[in-house]
């Protein structure tokens, strides 16, 4: 590799952080995940990816920073990202566990409400595709 | 016209207490006639494996079903939110597994009517002499978080009793807050925060009559230290000053 040619140095993590930025959008897309828990992630990697592009074009504020290689400030920012990215995870992972443990509540409470109120019926038999008759089992619509 | 008896709603949070439930039912079906309030008893299986919400059925009981184990904190909630939806006057928290003999419900009962009425009356085994204590251990653990509620101002002698009756404004904030696991001392510490009144009761209780703790092992110092910090944060909590109780 040429080294007056700086794009080339961290080539390879800017790559990763291209196809995590484009799995996650993907993601996005196909809604398995929300946007606004993957809104930080997204911003993560495409400023990692940028960093990574951008950061040997600028040696200087590298070394005033007080880093003698750019991949240690990289090393040191991608740790305050993953530090951040996961408070963010732990937030919503508490919520939804609060919110599961409402809803169970609140289902179980429902479903002793019905009971205790007769309203769950005895099991009607299954009804067909379009809904309308109850299908027969096949010995009785031959017998009948 | 002689006073109105109070409403009491008995809630008793079970998991896998196929064993020793049927000999709890029976026992405090016999003493519901002798308390002094109008009784409902409520099994809440926390996500049983076993037949513990076929045997509750049987005997007679309103059993709610988890779908999923939420811990003892989520069971117990439940059966406070019936209590103070369905508009009852009190809630007895009683273990499934034996440990709390229905014959002490009438002391926690007038202890809570007592004036000053209390919000919130813990059946204490350490006021008393007599009866099953616990393991050494467990009363240093007892000792330790004992001491750290009174950190808070709260003097409690036994704050993991489950053993535990709640009144109307205890039932109004526990629906809304309320600890999922390990949540005895810091729902003391939430109720100290939140302005309700604490008692104890010197109570008697009874080593369990079958299944197994789920706090022993590795999960004991996970206990201890959940639960300390839990009630050390609860004083910082400003949501708790703000609720309004009545």
């Amino acid at each position: 590799m040429n080294d007056d040619f700086p794009l080339t140095r961290y080539w390879a993590f800017g790559l990763v952080c291209v196809a995590y930025t484009l799995f996650l959008l993907r993601q996005l897309v196909k809604n398995r995940v929300t946007l606004q828990n993957a809104l930080a992630f997204v911003m993560t990697f495409v400023f990692f990816g940028s960093v990574a592009v951008l950061l040997p074009y600028f040696p200087g504020l590298v070394r005033r920073l007080g880093f003698e290689l750019q991949s240690n400030l990289i090393f040191l920012l991608a740790l305050g990202a993953l530090t951040f990215l996961q408070l963010l995870t732990l937030v919503a992972l508490s919520r939804a566990e609060i919110r599961t443990v409402t809803l169970t509540q609140e289902v179980a409470l429902l479903r002793e409400e019905l009971v205790r109120r007769k309203v769950l019926a005895p099991a009607e038999p299954p009804r067909s595709l379009t809904g309308e008759n109850p299908v027969v089992p096949s010995n009785e619509a031959q017998s009948g | 016209m002689p006073p109105r008896r109070p409403r009491l709603l008995i809630v008793i949070p079970c998991l896998n207490e196929e064993e020793a439930l049927p000999k709890t039912l029976a026992r405090l079906k016999e003493h519901v006639a002798a308390l002094k309030a109008d009784t409902e008893i409520v099994v809440i299986d926390d996500g049983s494996l076993d037949r513990t919400a076929h045997i509750a059925r049987k005997v007679g009981v309103r059993v709610v079903e988890l779908s999923r184990n939420l811990g003892i904190g989520g069971a117990v909630q439940t059966g406070l939110k019936i209590a103070q939806r369905e508009g009852f006057d009190c809630a007895l928290q009683l273990d499934g597994d034996g440990q709390h003999p229905p014959e002490e419900v009438n002391k926690l009962l007038a202890r809570l009517e007592e004036k000053p009425t209390a919000d919130l009356v813990i059946g204490s085994r350490f006021l008393g002499h007599d009866g099953w204590k616990s393991t050494l251990m467990r009363r240093a653990g007892i000792r330790w978080l004992s001491f750290v509620l009174g950190l808070l101002g709260a003097k409690v002698k036994d704050p993991t009793s489950g053993f535990r009756i709640y009144g109307r404004r205890a039932l109004n904030i526990y629906s809304h807050y309320y600890p999922y696991d390990y949540p005895e001392p810091e729902s003391i510490a939430i109720a100290h925060v939140a302005g309700l009144r604490v008692v104890e009761e010197p109570v008697q209780m009874q080593a369990r009559q079958g299944g197994l703790s789920s706090i022993r092992g590795l999960k004991t110092a996970y206990y201890m230290l959940k639960v300390t910090v839990a009630v050390l944060l609860s004083a910082l909590r400003t949501d708790l000053r703000r609720f309004e109780i009545e």
